[in-house]
């Protein structure tokens, strides 16, 4: 059967659109949790023909008078070899996509448990479509089993009620540098898809269970409510902190600087990119907090820089920093406010340039206000960073204390100069 | 008692708010080993028997078994031992010919290899070794047919359930067909429904008539011939409706 399955002369083609698709997507480098949790995203519209091609295989067995024979297999042995050709069709887009990802990301090895919740999803999948195979009409069950899936990995996860794209088995916004997948998120996503499984294989005719119809409901009721329940606590993203204790400390001088060990390696350039800059501020004698560390906002303290590094690249690493020295305040956050946050970005230009940062990166992300600094309420801003530069010490301190301060109540300073 | 037997077995057929229509009733027969002819007007309950024999259907009362296993208890050994091909036969859409009847092998318990095996044996024996290779769905009816045959024939079983083979199979087809008979009812057995008594000849060694839900006879081809009025022209087709219709 497998040879001329339809899942066959599939798997190529899907594999080759989800390494397209893993290669576009945004995750941060050399972070092996957040590259597979990016790759699971290919399952919104590729387990769409892992259904599907086991709808044909069930309708083909159905129009053959397969299923309703007498045989010496049982149902479930006939069904599990239906939709193997599915199932790794499933498996090698998964696979395929998680490798890429960890490739393209150089993010190391894949992250099993996301793996294995994806896996099992593909297997439910699989299932459903197989049941919708023979339940229904070809030309009902293959679109369908198309769009379902579609609707269930892409469309529920933009709901408003956010706990719900937990329950899919796709993890596609975790996770930052600082953060693990949630393990509630799995166990939701887990129980979902053992739930979908055990309902298909009792509608195929599969399973057979004592009381089984009330079994079968029982068995769906407890799975939602039991993977609703893990879901209901885990938040927008399907994360948690990472443990504090496998961060790398080390001090630059005055500065503690701490980082995962995914960014302390030994070809990595998030540590010496890092130590020069706090060298570079120190020199300059700017007020700079006295530890550093990627570990998430939430869970630092006090005097802390939290770094949100998600691109191996000098530049993004000083853009990132430069991001979290001037950090948007809470009152921005007020419906009230009609701060505009000028002040913010010409603080962030600032510390980028005082770093290092380099014109083009600066032109990418400030080009705008670059181009049209009065139509913000700004000055030029590069004559702006020269002045600032060439004033003494004490006077460009003074400055970056009256514009952070400013920016911090939320207020637009009118006078950007340099005392 | 060894062999395929029905015992007590009553069957019907539940009708939408209109009761259930009766097809077998208190049935019981002791199917010899040989080839028996089955034969029965439209509608007799042949098809019925046949699918109560191989579990596709299930005795509403009574016992199906087959020496000493019970086909509601024991159903995967006794539909081990027991091959069916349906009246209404269908392919599997996209499977060659060689896979259908290795699929069915591999459906009755084989393994892979031995349902490879087996299926080049049993296309051997219905005469479509030369058709193995393309798609069965593909085949004529009478070809059709006769892979249903091979996928009967595939797993070697005891007891061989025909239903109707030999329709739309053309006479040279049906003469290969009864020679097949010949050949696997040397020592099995084997059951060929059939309301066409043109089809009954030598190559049957039993003959079951069955007609308003029971056995109205049960025996021996000759035995069965002697119920023709004398100076038949066509015996079998006499002594069939002599025994429906009740006279002697």
């Amino acid at each position: 059967m497998l040879r001329i399955s339809p899942a066959v002369w599939l798997t190529l083609p899907t594999l080759i659109l989800s390494i397209l698709y893993v290669t576009k997507a945004i995750y941060p480098n050399n972070y092996g949790v957040a590259a597979t949790a990016g790759a699971t995203s290919s399952m919104a519209f590729l387990v769409g023909f892992v259904a599907a091609t086991a709808a044909w295989e069930a309708a083909r067995l159905r129009r053959g008078g397969i299923w309703d024979a007498p045989h010496t297999r049982s149902r479930l042995e006939i069904t599990i070899i239906a939709v193997t050709p599915s199932v790794l069709l499933g498996a090698v887009f998964l696979f395929g996509t998680v490798v890429a990802a960890s490739v393209y990301g150089q993010a190391g090895m894949p992250e099993i448990r996301i793996v294995a919740v994806g896996f099992v999803a593909i297997c439910a999948w699989s299932l459903l479509g197989f049941l919708a195979g023979l339940r229904l009409p070809m030309s009902v069950s293959l679109p369908s089993m198309l769009l379902a899936p579609f609707l269930w990995f892409a469309f529920v996860p933009a709901l408003p009620v956010e706990w719900l794209r937990h329950l899919s088995g796709m993890y596609r916004d975790c996770c930052r540098i600082g953060a693990d997948i949630a393990p509630a998120a799995l166990f939701a996503g887990l129980i979902m898809n053992v739930t979908f499984i055990v309902v298909a294989l009792y509608a195929i005719g599969a399973l057979r269970m004592r009381w089984s119809r009330t079994a079968a409901t029982a068995v769906l009721v407890a799975g939602v409510m039991i993977s609703s329940a893990f879901a209901s606590n885990v938040g927008p993203i399907p994360e948690v902190a990472r443990d504090r204790s496998a961060l790398k400390c080390s001090m630059v001088g005055a500065t503690e600087l701490c980082l995962w060990p995914e960014h302390d390696g030994p070809t990595s350039v998030f540590r010496p990119t890092l130590n020069a800059v706090i060298v570079a501020l120190t020199r300059e004698d700017l007020p700079i907090p006295s530890r550093w560390s990627e570990e998430l906002a939430g869970s630092s303290s006090g005097d802390t820089l939290s770094l949100d590094l998600w691109k191996s690249d000098p530049d993004a690493i000083r853009w990132s920093i430069a991001q979290g020295l001037a950090p948007w305040p809470a009152c921005s956050e007020s419906p009230d406010t009609s701060f505009s946050g000028s002040s913010i970005d010409v603080l962030r230009g600032w510390w980028f340039t005082a770093m290092g940062g380099s014109e083009a990166m600066l032109q990418e992300n400030l080009g705008w206000l670059i181009a049209e600094p009065s139509a913000f309420g700004v000055p030029p801003i590069k004559e702006l960073y020269s002045a600032v530069g060439a004033a003494s010490v004490a006077s460009r301190v003074a400055w970056l204390e009256r514009l952070t301060s400013s920016a911090a109540e939320c207020q637009s300073p009118e006078n950007y100069s340099v005392q | 008692m060894r062999g395929l037997q029905f015992r007590e077995v009553s069957f019907g057929y539940k009708r939408n708010n209109q009761g259930e229509l009766v097809v077998l009733q208190r049935l019981t027969w002791h199917v010899p080993i040989g080839v028996t002819a089955l034969l029965g007007i439209n509608g007799a309950g042949k098809s019925t028997l046949l699918s109560l024999g191989a579990t596709a259907l299930m005795p509403r009362s009574g016992k199906v078994s087959l020496n000493e296993l019970d086909s509601r208890d024991q159903q995967t050994q006794f539909r081990a031992r027991v091959a069916w091909m349906p009246q209404q036969y269908r392919a599997v859409p996209g499977l060659t010919v060689r896979e259908q009847v290795a699929y069915s092998g591999w459906l009755k318990g084989m393994s892979r290899d031995d349902a490879w095996r087996g299926a080049s044996e049993a296309l051997a024996r219905v005469a479509l070794q030369d058709l193995a290779d393309q798609p069965a769905s593909e085949l004529s009816g009478g070809q059709q047919r006769r892979v249903g045959l091979a996928s009967a024939l595939v797993h070697d079983a005891e007891v061989l359930l025909l239903d109707e083979p030999t329709s739309g199979l053309d006479p040279e087809q049906r003469a290969m067909f009864r020679e097949l008979l010949v050949r696997i009812g040397a020592d099995r057995t084997v059951v060929v429904s059939t309301h066409d008594t043109g089809e009954i000849t030598t190559a049957y060694q039993h003959v079951v008539v069955l007609h308003a839900g029971n056995i109205a006879f049960d025996g021996a081809l000759q035995d069965f011939s002697a119920h023709a009025p004398a100076g038949s022209e066509r015996p079998i087709e006499s002594a069939f409706l002599a025994l429906i219709s009740g006279e002697k």
